[in-house]
């Protein structure tokens, strides 16, 4: 209760108030507030002060808040009250006198700052519980209170800090001594301790002190966070005026090599032009003190040791928060790059004009010296002088031609001139590898160097080509480049200008012209003059072709002389009639010769009683040997006719050749190449003949006219080969004459041939060269060939007419006979009889092929058209087993070949009726259909077999019980319990059985030939539909793997495709590495079909059985390939299936 | 420019603490970890490495103020705290409960391991609470002062006083720099218009007999004062208070020296409104370790800086200092603007050169050279 009077409880209870809605006053605003205030007791709230403030209550309404004595203070702190400083609207709103408004305007601008310094309130504590210290609190505590010196004390001595007691024991042993009001101390004792020993308080300072009154302290370095104020250190270098030549990695580098890495390394280029401004910025890794401090580190580095970068001192700063710096730099390079720019298209300028003058100045430098050149000219030569003047004079009006006319002059001898590159410069001296100097001679030379034209990849004759236009005289290669030597400078000058620095392929033709120092300049070019002028003057590519023109007709007309008037005129002196004492001398000779011939005749007369079986004999031989060379080859007949060659004209040789030819073969000879095409050319027929012809005119050139033209002797020798057959003047137009007529006249030819022979033979007695057939007959007129009974029915073809002609003899005649028949009317004409004869047999004989292959049946009637067309009759649906009828590849499927074949289905067939065989593995069902008990309890035996025998994994094999669809459960339930009962033996080592679970449940299949396509898998025995067949086992592959496979296998021709996918990522490749599986077939009704399926974790393709196979049957699953849109790719089924789709894909 | 190059080339080692570094003072850190609050005292470690701050949403904030961080936010939701101050071991801290109204009342001074966040002892005898807590800048102790009229004197080895003084009105209190004495200032019940305060001057020994010597000080009436300082060079007694005038006092006569004026227009129209909060603080003006210079903090927000240097004192010399030895009043060297945050409470860190204000939030300051 002594608070209340003395400390004021009415400032504390409004206060207290107060403060809790000053907060909302403030913020609400006035008006509100005042309500609200004036419910509570008027205006008070308004004042804001708290304790403060308390004057207003006891100005405006004293008693209504006092229920006590108003308290001395209050009354004492209204006249120090601050005068009203607020707002006049504020006060008169309210109206009441608000003195004090101004500090609750003042705490609501400092709201957020924190304490207001003024209220000494900080809002936010308003948030927390009030604690004991506020101010609200202290006040209430009596400020003074008597003090009572009796209650001062010290503690002298506590047993607890006694260091020298060390056990509680002993400390509870003593008591803590305390003094109470100095009781022992004298009051003289009350002094200054400090005073004692002053010199050293205030020199010495106690170290150990908190309060060390330090003079130098050092500085703290803070880290930069969330906590710092202002902006993050700068921590960003600038670099400026760097060289042009430096990049980022190497400025990047350099900094880096003062031991700290960098960042954000920033280029900056001019905003308007992009052009490295040679600024750059970087900062140095590391939290932004670090940065900072290695950036201070290298600038200071920098300044100290005149770092340089490409040469030129590195200038760096540290940039600062407004990138000032940088700017400054930007803008300072960017300017300098301005005026730089500026500048240099004013010397550009400036340049130019120069450059114009001065070529002004050139030009008629120039002039002057050509005219001083054309004097001097005149005075060496007066006719060359003249005309180069022209030229010069000519050339002058153009600034090109006068360069070009100057380069002439320029030629002088040990003079260079290179290349466009250095703008044809003249240069003393010439390049010229010593090896090389004795090829060259003193000649203008064009060097391509080998650094623009590797001589390398590049061979001489490719330069040859590429020059060709040019009238060069050797192409010689060096390792330092290619030398193209030329006779005359004009030309070679002609090539240096046209083809200098043109573009080869990847390579430009550099060019170096040199003129050696040896070569005379006016001797060879007055030579060249007319050529180089026309060469320079027109365009040279109609100049190149008129070139060639006129060549080719040169050599055109030397052939034509030579063939047309030579040859004639030189074949005409060779005549025989001119020379009659030569050719008597020569008949003279050929009597002589025939004189000695007589002896074998005599031979023959001494073997007059064999002579006929002989004939018929030699005849027998002849003929079978005509059939076998009924199918004529060229070698064959190669034979015959050099044995006949050699047979008639010993020791002639082929090597001879006629004039007339050798005068065709000249002109050619002088290239090997068309030699080479000649030789080529004489493996076709055509040459062939060329070359009958040839050792055939030795005849012609003797014996026949010259008047007969080459062809017709062509084809008369042709003929005279050919005694096996051809026949020339037959073909389809003559078949269509009359057959009857046609027999008649060979036989009237024969009839001749055989006359004439006989006349031959009288005429003539010499018989050794002749064939012994030719031979005169002893007994009567015998035909050299046997009659060819030939019967209206056989289609005359020209098997039946090679029976007719068999020999030259037989053709002449058969010529003679048809001659009247037009040849070029039938638009038919033999160039090459035999070849012609050749290839008709060759036809028909491929056509007798494929007639052969299939023999066509006769089909049922009921295919048979009833009005003649199936066209006429309309659509009309034909049943599958009708087309099986007729199309041979159904047929077979429906007929499965029987390829497959064991010895056991013999003994199948043999035991059929009494099947105690117990080895009866594959039995035929289809034939035996009941179920035999007598095998069934074999088959249980077998059964019981295999359970006492853990040896005997054959098991499937023996299980194979006439009942197929049975077998397959039980065989499966017999393995599961033979893998039980090894478990059970073994403990658990069925690892080994089980490793391919599958093979345990595969059927009997075997691969044979297919109807379907090459390999097919058949069934053995039946397959129940469902059942598993066989797994498609081959090398597990990845999708990358298997495209690769199949790309290789499609280029090594492996077309067959055996790989299967498994899913996106795996294939089966069965085409090395395979099991049988991968003979199955496709098919569009297939009897199987492919499952994948997991097996112990990995994934496996088997093939089950769709519906019931019969045994011997071929197994077929649908391939199920993608659809493939390119038509070309796609594979035709060949599966012949009713529903067939045609393609595989 | 070069003084401060100077100044920089020293940054290895030391600065010294001139004029210019004084005032080159800039906040560079403001810890806001006081979720607002106010915060009502600081203080620097005895290294200088830490710096704690308590306020009242009843936490304890230490900070790192070598690399200027936060370091650690301590929790004393049953009691909360007041007066955190290092002890001479580290990390070690002693604070003053402050209850909240609800509870019953306790004020025990509590000794608590900022490292382990466990406490030592609690130092129970006051029956009021605790308005400032002083520890002994050399030895394990410390005394405190309370709003029940003590001061009380104790061992950090025991929970109980060692000694103990019956002041009778609340009072400041400070050790000398050596800790051989300490002065308990008492300022006039600013309810009334009393303008002698008084500073008594007691030997640690005899401290239950009478202070040897007591002196009055003539000031302004209606104010508090908030903080009673030696400076670390013995010669000086700094009385800060919360009106715009501190005072510097001989500290072996007691004579005022001068005043530190901080802002003469408020000074006529003092009404005990100037620089006072509605939860006390430990002080808005301290002496630079070297004793020269003294930094107040305004309402203004700014940081006002005095230089003492040409102060005449007594060094323990029996002579009196005349009036005119000393100007009567001293005016600000500069002032430096504190712009985040009123400088409440201001600290200087003993070992390092930076300054500690703090108001709701605290703020680190570095010599800006």
């Amino acid at each position: 209760m002594s608070y209340n009077n003395n400390y004021g409880y009415r400032g504390y209870n409004n206060g207290y108030r107060d403060t809790y809605k000053r907060g909302g006053y403030n913020r609400q605003g006035n008006g509100s507030d005042y309500q609200y205030g004036g419910s509570n007791g008027g205006s008070g709230y308004q004042n804001g002060g708290g304790s403060r403030s308390h004057h207003h209550y006891q100005s405006n309404n004293d008693n209504r808040y006092v229920p006590s004595n108003s308290s001395v203070e209050s009354e004492s702190t209204t006249p120090i009250s601050k005068p009203p400083t607020g707002p006049k609207g504020l006060n008169s709103e309210v109206n009441s006198p608000l003195p004090n408004s101004s500090r609750a305007e003042s705490v609501n601008a400092d709201v957020s700052r924190g304490s207001d310094p003024k209220t000494g309130k900080n809002d936010k504590d308003s948030d927390f519980a009030r604690l004991s210290h506020h101010v609200d609190f202290t006040r209430k505590i009596k400020f003074h209170s008597d003090s009572d010196p009796r209650k001062n004390y010290k503690v002298i001595y506590d047993p607890e800090f006694d260091k020298s007691l060390t056990t509680k024991e002993e400390k509870k042993t003593r008591s803590k001594k305390t003094r109470f009001n100095g009781e022992s101390v004298n009051d003289n004792e009350l002094n200054d301790p400090r005073l004692s020993n002053i010199v050293q308080y205030f020199q010495k300072p106690n170290k150990k002190s908190k309060k060390f009154p330090y003079k130098h302290l050092p500085q703290p370095k803070f880290i930069f966070d969330k906590d710092s104020l202002g902006p993050a250190p700068q921590t960003e270098l600038v670099v400026w005026d760097l060289p042009s030549s430096i990049t980022e990695v190497y400025l990047s580098n350099f900094i880096k090599g003062f031991g700290d890495p960098i960042k954000e390394v920033k280029f900056i280029n001019d905003p308007e032009f992009a052009v490295p401004l040679g600024v750059a910025t970087f900062k140095f890794q590391g939290n932004p003190e670090k940065s900072q401090r290695l950036a201070k580190t290298l600038i200071k580095k920098v300044a100290t040791d005149r770092i340089k970068i490409d040469g030129e001192s590195l200038n760096i700063g540290l940039n600062d928060h407004d990138g000032t710096l940088l700017n400054k730099r930007v803008k300072t390079a960017s300017d300098k790059l301005k005026s730089l720019k500026i500048k240099l298209g004013r010397e550009e300028r400036i340049k130019r004009q120069n450059e114009q003058q001065e070529m002004l100045k050139k030009a008629e430098l120039l002039k002057k010296k050509e005219e001083q050149a054309k004097k001097e000219k005149e005075k060496a030569d007066a006719a060359a002088a003249a005309e180069m003047a022209a030229s010069d004079s000519n050339k002058s009006t153009n600034a090109k031609s006068a360069a070009e006319s100057l380069s002439i002059t320029k030629f002088k001898p040990s003079t260079t001139t290179l290349s466009i590159r250095h703008h044809h410069r003249v240069v003393e001296g010439i390049f010229l590898p010593k090896d090389l100097k004795k090829y060259v001679k003193d000649r203008p030379y064009i060097l391509i160097p080998d650094k623009f034209v590797s001589t390398k990849k590049v061979s001489s004759s490719d330069i040859k080509r590429v020059l060709s236009k040019y009238d060069w005289t050797r192409v010689l290669s060096d390792r330092t480049g290619f030398y193209i030597v030329f006779n005359s400078l004009k030309e070679c000058e002609r090539c240096f200008v046209n083809e200098d620095g043109r573009k080869y392929f990847e390579y430009n033709l550099f060019m170096e012209l040199s003129v050696p120092e040896g070569y005379d300049i006016n001797k060879n070019e007055s030579d060249d003059e007319d050529f180089f002028e026309s060469a320079t003057k027109q365009n040279d590519v109609i100049d190149e072709a008129t070139n060639m023109l006129v060549k080719e007709f040169q050599s055109f007309l030397s052939k034509d002389i030579r063939e047309r008037i030579i040859a004639p005129a030189i074949l005409d002196l060779l005549n025989h009639d001119k020379y009659p004492k030569l050719m008597e001398e020569l008949k003279s000779k050929e009597l002589q010769s025939k004189k000695v011939i007589p002896e074998p005749i005599n031979l023959n007369s001494q073997l007059k009683k064999d002579a006929l079986t002989l004939l018929t004999k030699k005849r027998t031989e002849q003929q079978s040997q005509q059939h076998h060379q009924s199918l004529p080859s060229f070698k064959k007949k190669e034979e015959g006719g050099g044995r006949r060659l050699s047979q008639s004209k010993p020791g002639k040789k082929n090597s001879l050749i006629p004039m007339q030819h050798a005068l065709n073969f000249d002109h050619d000879s002088d290239d090997e190449d068309e030699i080479e095409d000649d030789l080529s050319r004489s493996l076709t027929p055509v040459a062939r003949s060329l070359k009958r012809e040839r050792s055939l005119t030795e005849d012609t050139v003797i014996s026949d006219d010259n008047e007969e033209g080459t062809k017709k002797k062509a084809k008369t020798a042709a003929l005279a080969f050919y005694d096996s057959s051809s026949s020339e003047e037959e073909d389809e137009e003559e078949e269509e004459v009359s057959l009857q007529e046609v027999k008649e006249e060979v036989e009237v030819d024969v009839k001749d041939e055989v006359k004439d022979e006989k006349m031959d033979i009288t005429q003539e007695e010499d018989y050794t060269n002749v064939e012994f057939k030719y031979h005169p007959t002893e007994v009567g007129p015998v035909t050299v060939y046997e009659e060819y009974p030939y019967s209206s029915k056989e289609p005359f073809d020209l098997e039946v007419l090679q029976q007719f002609i068999k020999d030259d003899e037989d053709l002449k005649y058969a010529k003679e006979v048809l001659a009247d028949v037009d040849e070029k009317s039938n638009n038919f004409s033999f160039n090459n009889i035999d070849y012609w004869a050749w290839k008709e047999q060759d036809l028909k004989r491929s056509s007798n092929e494929v007639l052969g292959e299939i023999d066509i049946e006769k089909l049922d009637s009921k295919f048979e058209s009833k009005s003649g067309s199936f066209k006429s009759e309309g659509f009309k649906k034909i049943a599958d087993e009708d087309k099986a009828e007729y199309l041979p590849h159904r047929r077979k499927l429906n007929q499965p070949l029987k390829t497959i074949l064991h010895e056991d289905d013999y003994d199948d067939d043999f035991n059929n009726n009494n099947n105690n065989n117990n080895t009866n593995k594959n039995s035929d069902n289809v034939n035996n259909g009941n179920v035999n008990n007598n095998v069934n309890t074999n088959g249980g035996n077998a059964n019981t077999n295999n359970n006492n025998n853990n040896n005997n994994n054959n098991s499937s094999a023996n299980n194979n019980n006439n009942n197929a669809i049975q077998s397959s459960r039980v065989n499966r339930a017999n393995n599961r319990r033979f893998a039980a009962d090894i478990t059970a033996q073994l403990g658990n080592e069925t690892e080994v059985l089980s490793l391919n679970a599958l093979t345990k449940r595969k059927k009997p299949v075997s691969f044979a030939r297919s109807a379907i396509h090459n390999w097919g898998l058949y069934a053995l025995e039946p397959i129940a539909a469902k059942e598993m067949i066989i797994e498609y086992v081959g090398e597990s592959i990845r999708q990358q793997v298997a495209e690769n496979r199949e790309k290789s296998y499609l280029k090594t021709g492996i077309g067959s495709s055996y790989l299967f996918r498994i899913d996106e990522n795996t294939v089966i490749d069965a085409t090395k590495k395979g099991g049988i599986a991968r003979f199955i077939n496709h098919c569009c009704s297939p009897s199987c079909t492919a499952k994948i399926i997991k097996v112990e974790g990995s994934k496996r393709i088997v093939i089950y059985a769709l519906r019931d196979i019969e045994a011997n049957e071929e197994l077929t699953y649908d391939y199920k390939f993608e659809r493939e849109t390119n038509d070309a790719e796609r594979i035709r089924c060949l599966c012949g299936a009713p529903g067939c789709k045609g393609y595989l894909n | 420019m070069s003084s401060s190059n100077q100044g920089q080339r020293s940054s290895s080692s030391t600065i010294q603490l001139t004029e210019k570094v004084i005032s080159s003072f800039r906040p560079a850190k403001k810890f806001d970890y006081h979720q607002g609050a106010s915060i009502t005292s600081l203080d620097f470690d005895e290294t200088g490495q830490y710096l704690i701050s308590a306020g009242i949403d009843k936490s304890i904030q230490l900070y790192d103020t070598h690399k200027g961080t936060h370091h650690k936010d301590i929790k004393s939701q049953k009691y909360g705290a007041h007066l955190a101050r290092f002890t001479h071991h580290e990390l070690n801290c002693l604070y003053a409960s402050t209850p909240s109204l609800e509870d019953e009342a306790n004020h025990a001074i509590r000794y608590l391991s900022l490292a382990d966040n466990q406490y030592i002892r609690y130092f129970k005898g006051h029956k009021e609470q605790v308005t400032s807590i002083e520890v002994h800048p050399i030895s394990d102790t410390f005394l405190s002062s309370s709003l029940d009229h003590t001061v009380k004197y104790w061992d950090l080895r025991s929970s109980s006083p060692v000694g103990n003084i019956v002041v009778g009105q609340s009072s400041i209190i400070a050790f000398d720099p050596w800790g051989m004495i300490f002065v308990v200032g008492r300022y006039p019940d600013p309810n009334s218009s009393s303008k002698t305060g008084t500073v008594s001057f007691y030997d640690v020994k005899t401290l239950d007999k009478a202070p040897f010597l007591q002196a009055n000080v003539e000031i302004l009436p209606k104010q508090k004062w908030t903080k009673i300082e030696f400076s670390n060079n013995g010669k000086l007694v700094l009385i800060v208070t919360d009106s715009p005038v501190h005072y510097i006092l001989d500290s072996f006569s007691g004579q005022l020296i001068t005043t530190l004026q901080l802002d003469p227009k408020s000074e006529e129209s003092f009404n005990g409104d100037w620089f006072s909060f509605e939860y006390p603080s430990s002080g808005s003006a301290t002496f630079s370790p070297c004793g020269k210079f003294v930094l107040a903090g305004t309402p203004q927000s700014t940081v006002q800086v005095f230089n003492l240097t040409d102060l005449k004192s007594t060094d323990g010399k029996s002579h009196h200092i005349s009036p005119y030895d000393n100007p009567k009043i001293l005016r600000p060297l500069t002032k430096i603007p504190s712009p985040r945050g009123l400088p409440k409470i201001l600290a200087f860190n003993p070992k390092l050169l930076n300054v500690a204000t703090a108001d709701t939030t605290v703020s680190l300051w570095l010599p800006n050279l």
